[in-house]
């Protein structure tokens, strides 16, 4: 059986023209990261290059070893940045508490020799999130994670979350210039709920009270205010939890995190 | 079995997979699912929060879904999440320019954003009008270009269905936006 020619190849015509508008539609650059945040799946960085995507889909970068990995990425071939530790932090999704240990959850543990923005400004062009479908349009399947062993100064700690040995803050604990790459944001986000996870309730907090303050684009602010959420309600600040909770409920209502917000709301 | 026996309830779970499958899930099928939505009638800006939801639902269950399945398993999930999206949510039909998603290299000027957002607004009320099933294959081989076969499996139907809906499909569709250029230029309006 022979399909018929799509609509969209006739290159003339409305019928073409508006096929062609739809199929060109994107993601936003960080409604992936987002995902993955809000998995719990933590130091990974989705970044893709527009010149490749097309054939390579996204490339999978290590917020630690982003400096080193990521310098010379952007432009690159189809190649897929090295993923030294993929760690599952903690379930943070719809209900669930950050904070309540998940068998066989661990968090990394990052001790950043460098503070994120170290990421080279051609890694920061290339951070953006470009997945693609994986039948029609990129017929390569990705390649198998963690497969290069990573050089020793990008090397990720995984710990068991219960256990895990939060290391104390670089002094720089975020970075400063506008337009910060994702990575430098999911990194404050994974260091927050490491810091939660191992109970560290107020340090946690002064973590991820700065981060409206230090990254203008906010691309992962209900998770952040989700955490932020939950760090009050460990430390029985609740007139600051609901307070958190109603501004996710008002800025971002159709959030998996607001489900768990209106809940305290009408505790 | 129906294609709706693989529309698993909209209901997080902690991640039943290893991580490396999780990032791999998302990071193949992203856009797929998040396009897929917006066909289905998920407006531009709760798109990412609906993918999301698909992603939390289907991470919860990824260990029972066998291997290159993952697709097709999002599929479901994804019309389950988008059905129950779009009775809550309703749709956005009208959002401001600079919320557009028009990240196509290279970047198109202002003019060809205006007329590509025109152009989706014409589609996405074009798509709305067409019978759920007819839409569905539609989407999955004109926007996604997925083959009869592949679509065939995705929905679970026989392939000679899968033919007939698009067939179908396709004559709907030009016939509609054939209606909409006639009462365009009747008019003397841009869709």
């Amino acid at each position: 059986m022979t399909d018929p020619e799509r609509i969209s190849k006739r290159g003339a015509g409305l019928a073409a023209q508006l096929l062609q508008a739809g199929a060109d539609e994107q993601p936003s650059e960080g409604g992936a990261q987002r995902t993955l945040v809000a998995l719990g799946v933590s130091g990974v960085v989705l970044t893709s290059t527009s010149a490749v995507s097309a054939a390579a889909g996204a490339k999978l970068t290590s917020v630690v070893s982003s400096g080193a990995a990521m310098s010379g990425a952007a432009g690159a071939s189809a190649t897929i940045g090295v993923l030294p530790a993929v760690a599952l932090a903690k379930w943070i999704g719809i209900g669930v508490v950050a904070g309540i240990g998940v068998a066989g959850a661990a968090a990394v543990a990052t001790a950043p020799s460098e503070p994120p923005r170290a990421v080279s400004s051609a890694a920061r062009a290339a951070t953006s999130v470009r997945p693609q479908p994986a039948m029609p349009k990129s017929p390569a399947p990705g390649p198998p994670l963690a497969l290069a062993p990573a050089p020793e100064a990008s090397r990720v700690l995984v710990t068991p979350l219960a256990t895990a040995n939060v290391v104390d803050p670089p002094p720089a604990a975020f970075p400063l210039d506008v337009g910060a790459p994702l990575s430098a944001e999911v990194a404050v986000v994974d260091r927050g709920r490491s810091l939660l996870g191992a109970g560290r309730a107020s340090e946690a907090l002064a973590q991820l009270e700065g981060y409206e303050r230090e990254f203008s684009e906010a691309r992962l602010l209900p998770e952040v205010l989700f955490l932020r959420l939950e760090a009050y309600e460990r430390l029985g600040r609740s007139s600051d939890a609901r307070r958190i909770a109603a501004r996710l409920v008002r800025d971002f209502p159709k959030s998996p995190h607001a489900a768990r917000a209106r809940k305290l709301l009408t505790d | 079995m129906p294609a709706e026996a693989l529309a698993v309830e909209e209901q997080a779970c902690p991640p039943s997979a290893s991580p490396e499958r999780i990032v791999g899930l998302v990071r193949d099928h992203y856009a797929f699912v998040w396009r897929l939505l917006r066909r289905l009638g998920i407006g531009e800006g709760d798109a990412d929060d609906a993918a999301q939801r698909v992603f939390l639902a289907a991470a919860g269950r990824l260990d029972g879904v066998e291997e290159g399945r993952e697709r097709a398993f999002l599929y479901g999930v994804a019309l389950n999440v988008g059905a129950r999206a779009r009775r809550s949510l309703g749709r956005r039909r009208e959002e401001p320019l600079e919320a557009a998603g028009e990240r196509a290299a290279p970047q198109p000027n202002a003019e060809q954003l205006l007329e590509r957002r025109q152009a989706r607004a014409l589609l996405d009320r074009l798509l709305d009008e067409m019978p759920e099933d007819l839409r569905v294959v539609f989407v999955l081989f004109e926007l996604e270009e997925l083959s009869t076969p592949q679509i065939a499996e995705l929905c679970n139907i026989p392939t000679g269905t899968a033919a007939s809906r698009l067939r179908r499909a396709r004559e709907d569709f030009e016939e509609r936006v054939a209606r909409a250029e006639a009462r365009r230029r009747f008019s003397g309006d841009e869709p």
